[in-house]
Parts: structure tokens; sequence; C-alpha cells
């Protein structure tokens, strides 16, 4: 009877542990959209507003991700306090310090942390070439991440539950 | 804003006590030349760190012989100050820059010089950023308490020459009269009195006054009377035909005016061309000239439609 629980309890153990990182990957799928959306939101604001990106920043953005709207918060704060010679820099700065609570991928993080760049040129124009830029760059890295994405699920599917088997009929 | 974080960092820490100049009025930032303060009748310039002493880190620019112990403004500093005056957004400056003058939070105004871009043979732009006049706002309060009185209820003009405060006594004029009970409609073409930063006023200018800022006068002055029922409508330099036009309209739809016009003498005023038609008939009922003395203070002299002195 012990041993049936048991056994139950590692394929249930399992099947949460492939659930989560299907989850995770999930997640970090939406986190890219969303970013990606947010540089949009930014340049469409500023432009519609023609406020300065620490106003926009600091009063305009909402975003339904926490720890990007406390990144957002920062950088506004920052940039209020006028302690850098450039925004890019801020921007760069603030980004790669939480770097660990987006949980992107490096060359991903990079990319957020030069699109910076977009919102701090001397007219309008300019900022929109540059923004499309990154986020042309950006749509290629979502597209490699979506095909990755369904294999990678597949793979820790199986090797999840087949972990749990081999635990369960090694432990009988 | 504090002034000092208009200035490189390197700057910064010398530029501390800014506030404490007495009277400053004007920064002048040039491309390798000093920084100028200029302050009442002083123009003082900033020292080199390593030659500030007890004294302090300015000096009265006739005082210094040569220009060795001077600090002068570098490129890389005009590139670090235009990020800070424009909150790292130049873009959103374009109207600004194409007037070649921006406001900034404080009230403080930034005139700008450099190389122009042009476009259909008109200036589109300042593409290179070499020259800032930093204007520090002042406010003085209670200035207009002796003329109120006699303008009260009256179309009147402020006249004086450039840099007399004609623009100074209008302000303090809203403000009483907002304080006061009445609606004020002010049309602030070049936000010298409003001052407004992102359409927030840096100055007071009362708590029933509203703003129509960076508006073309004439346009303004008939979009205020249209849309928020002012009873007196406040407008700064009132110069061309088409001002006065809108003001005659104000006046007869019951509206009070309050205007400003340069001039030196009030001769000038009778005998201006665009001018001379009005008082003839006798749009304006008060005009209030002032004068400034040698030692800078000024007086206010209130004179009638009919040229007599009132006070």
């Amino acid at each position: 009877m012990l041993k049936l629980v048991g056994s139950i309890l590692i394929l249930l153990a399992s099947g949460g542990l492939s659930y989560s990182i299907r989850t995770e990957l999930n997640e970090h799928q939406k986190r890219l959209f969303l970013l990606r959306n947010l540089l949009t939101k930014i340049f469409w604001e500023m432009n519609y507003s023609m406020r300065p990106v620490e106003q926009v920043l600091l009063y305009q953005i909402e975003t339904q991700d926490e720890d990007l709207t406390k990144i957002l918060k920062e950088i506004g704060e920052r940039l209020m306090k006028k302690e850098a010679k450039c925004g890019e820099d801020v921007w760069r700065e603030v980004f790669q310090t939480h770097r660990k609570e987006l949980g992107l991928k490096s060359e991903e993080s990079e990319l957020i942390e030069q699109a910076g760049n977009a919102f701090f040129g001397k007219s309008v124009e300019e900022n929109q070439k540059v923004l499309s830029l990154y986020q042309e760059k950006l749509d290629f890295l979502m597209e490699v991440e979506r095909r990755e994405r369904r294999e990678k699920q597949k793979v820790y599917q199986t090797i999840c539950i087949m972990s749990g088997l081999v635990l369960v009929i090694l432990l009988i | 804003m504090r002034l000092e974080l208009l200035f490189p960092i390197h700057l910064r820490e010398t530029m501390k006590n800014l506030e404490k100049l007495q009277d400053l009025e004007e920064i002048r930032v040039r491309i390798g030349q000093p920084l100028f303060f200029y302050t009442g009748q002083k123009e003082l310039v900033l020292l080199l760190k390593e030659k500030q002493d007890k004294k302090g880190q300015f000096r009265n620019s006739r005082e210094l012989g040569t220009n060795d112990n001077v600090y002068h403004v570098t490129e890389a500093d005009l590139l670090e100050m235009q990020n800070y005056i424009s909150n790292y957004s130049l873009y959103a400056w374009q109207e600004e820059l194409r007037n070649g003058f921006l406001t900034i939070q404080g009230g403080h105004r930034i005139g700008l010089a450099g190389g122009t871009t042009n476009q259909n043979g008109r200036i589109s732009g300042i593409s290179y950023l070499t020259f800032f006049n930093i204007r520090v706002a002042h406010e003085r309060v209670g200035c207009a308490g002796k003329i109120l009185p006699y303008i009260w209820n009256h179309n009147t003009l402020i006249v004086s020459p450039p840099g007399a405060g004609k623009t100074t006594l209008l302000r303090d004029c809203i403000r009483s009269l907002s304080y006061e009970g009445m609606k004020i409609g002010l049309v602030d073409e070049r936000s010298e009195i409003a001052a407004c930063y992102h359409g927030i006023p840096q100055n007071d200018v009362g708590p029933r006054t509203d703003v129509l800022d960076g508006c073309n006068k004439s346009e303004g002055i008939v979009m205020l009377l249209r849309t928020m029922s002012p009873a007196v409508i406040a407008v700064d330099e009132l110069g061309i035909e088409d001002d006065f036009k809108a003001v005659e309209q104000a006046a007869y739809c019951g509206c009070k005016i309050i205007g400003t016009v340069h001039a030196g003498s009030m001769k000038e005023i009778q005998e201006k061309p665009v001018l001379k038609k009005w008082c003839e008939k006798e749009l304006f009922e008060r005009f209030v000239f002032i004068k400034k003395g040698e030692s800078g203070m000024r007086e206010c002299n209130v004179y009638n439609q009919r040229w007599e002195l009132l006070c």
C-alpha cells in the first residue's frame, strides 16, 4: 500500500514539474511579447503627449507585470535626478540590475538594455527608426523562441515523466 | 528644479550655492567661453576649481586681469547640459527649439542659439546648441499693489522700454486680481507670464486664472472669450494690428483687458502708428508707464485716456 502511495506521489511530482516547466516557458514567451508591446507603447505615448521620457515612464505607462512596472518607475526616478550624462545609460543600467528578475536569456536581455536608444533621440523620427530596428530583432528572437518552445516542452515533459517512472521502478 | 542640475556633473559641486547668489538674473553659457553670471549690476565668472579660495567660486569679471583662472565651457559640457535641460528628451522640445527658447520646471527660461536648420526658407530647428541664456525666474509679489486701485475695472495698457519690468508687473496684476475674485483669461504666447511647464503654471498667477500657453495673441483672445468667459483678459506685448482688433472685440464683449506694449515714453505711445488709432478710440482707459531708475528701482505712473496723470 505504501509503495503504491509513494509511486503515485512520485508520478504526481514529476507531472507537476513538467507542468511548471511548461508554464515557465509560456511565461517567458509572454514576457517577451509584453516587452515588445511596452516598447511600442512607450514610443507612442511619447509621440502623442510630447512629454519627456521620465514623465511618460513615471505617470503614463502602466503594465500588468509588476517587475516591469518597478523597472520603469526606477528609470523615471533616476532620470529625474539627472545623475547620468545620457538617458540611454540609465535605461541600460536599470535593466542590467534587474536582469535576474526578468528571467530573460542573455541575448534578449542585451537587446532590451540597448532598446533604450530608441527613446532618447533628437527627434520623433529618429526614435521611430531606431525602435523599428530593435523591434525587428526582438521579433526574430521571439520567432526562434516560439519554435524552440514546443520542442522544449515535449522534451521536458517526456524527461520528467520518464524520470518519475524510473524512480518508481527503482524504489519498487 | 535646482539650477545646478542643469550643469555638467563635474561642475555641480561648485554650483551648489547658486541660489544664494543675490539677485541672480541670468547665466550665460557659450562654447569655449567663461561661464557668466549676472546679478543686478555685476558680471561674475566661475573660477577653475584649483583657483577657488575662501572668497568663493565666483569673481567679478572686471576684477580679473586674465582669463587663465577662469573655467571655460567645453563642447562636452554643452552636450551634457543639453540632456539635462531637455530632460534627456530633445524630441519633446521641437516646437520650442524652433522658437529658440524653452521654459523649464521652476519657470526659468532658457534662450537657445547655435547652428540653425532651415526648411522651405524658414528656421526648422537648431542643430548645434552652443549658446544658452538661462534666465532665472523671479516673481515680485505685491509690486502691483500701488497701481491696482487705479486700473481696477479699466482696460489698461502697461508701457515701458524693454527690461523695465512690464511682464513682472502684469503677472502681479493678474495674480492680485485673481485672488480678489476675478476670472482671468491669460494668453501667454511666449510662456513668460505663467511660465507653463507641460501645461502647469510655474509662477503663481492666482486661483481664478485660465492660461492659454504658446498661443498666438489674437487667436487666443478670441478663443478665451468664446470658451472661458473671463472677466479680464491679460496679454503680453501687443504689437500688431490683429492683436488690437482682438482686444477691441473683447472690450466690446464686456471683457476688460490688461496688456503690455513697448515704448520709451508716453509720447511714443501717442505717436505709434498702430496704437494711435486705438488710443483715439479710447480703447484703453488707463496707461501705466514704468520708469527704471539708475539704481534699478522702478517707478510707476498711471495716466487716464486723456493722458492726465492719476498717480
